[in-house]
């Protein structure tokens, strides 16, 4: 088999996706592990890990309210910050509920919708 | 995410293999809700919870993966927003219902409040890590100096 035949062989195209799509999580998940591997139990370096790490997933939703992708692009902006608004209110004053509060999100997106 | 899991995971064998599969399961969902729950469990029930939580969420995300991508095509606008609204409202309740220190909650307030002026500075490819390593920088600082204060 000549490196043409190799090259334009159909499984490539999944091949070259799972090496791509597998190793940049797969080299910093080994070096996070044996990093934390080597730290003790009480080390500072856990909570400033933790503070990195959170501010990153709620930069990451601040993210997708104001610069949504497919479909949740069609809703008002409007919508969508009352949508989360309302949802982490929800859950702050009903019996701190995560489902509850991602139910009155959803429900305040939608009905922006049909306004 | 991996290294501020680990410690909630550490049992007194600790063995490299169970290690590295706990590694391979942490994804946002399994790392809020575990970061939350597993310190009210027993040492020795924190490990068995988190592996059967994550392995829970993998089945059902790649069947979910699968089934949408078969109704996709079929689907309105309005349920499809909404599906896409799903991963801002859980994610941010999520997180706020694990924030039990002040260095957390300043964490969410940086993270949600200067996405904007990060990307607008930087753009959007390395925003996210820019604001990550300097805003958690921050938060943490906060925190030194609020319990520097109390004592």
């Amino acid at each position: 088999m000549g490196l043409s035949d190799w090259i334009n062989d159909p499984f490539i195209p999944y091949l070259v996706l799972i090496i791509f799509g597998f190793l940049p999580t797969e080299i910093w998940r080994l070096a996070g592990l044996f990093f934390a591997r080597r730290l003790s139990i009480d080390s500072e370096v856990f909570i400033w890990v933790r503070c990195v790490a959170t501010v990153l997933l709620a930069a990451v939703v601040t993210k997708l309210v104001l610069s949504p992708v497919g479909a949740l692009a069609t809703v008002s902006l409007i919508g969508r910050i009352a949508g989360i608004i309302s949802g982490v209110l929800a859950y702050l004053i009903f019996r701190r509920s995560i489902a509850l509060g991602v139910i009155v999100a959803e429900t305040v997106l939608m009905t922006s919708m049909i306004l | 995410m991996t290294i501020a899991i680990m410690p909630l995971l550490r049992t007194p064998r600790r063995s490299l293999l169970v290690e590295v599969l706990s590694a391979h399961l942490v994804a946002v969902t399994v790392w809020t809700e575990c970061l939350r729950r597993l310190p009210k469990f027993p040492e020795n029930e924190r490990l068995p919870y988190f592996l059967g939580f994550g392995f829970a969420c993998i089945i059902l995300s790649t069947a979910s993966t699968l089934l949408g991508y078969f109704v996709i095509d079929h689907m309105n606008v309005f349920i499809a927003a909404g599906m896409l609204f799903l991963t801002p409202a859980f994610f941010i309740l999520s997180v706020s219902a694990g924030a039990k220190s002040l260095s957390d909650w300043c964490a969410i307030a940086i993270g949600l409040g200067f996405q904007p002026l990060s990307e607008k500075l930087l753009g959007p490819e390395i925003d996210l890590l820019a604001i990550g390593l300097l805003g958690g920088s921050c938060a943490y600082v906060i925190h030194r100096m609020y319990l520097r204060g109390l004592s």
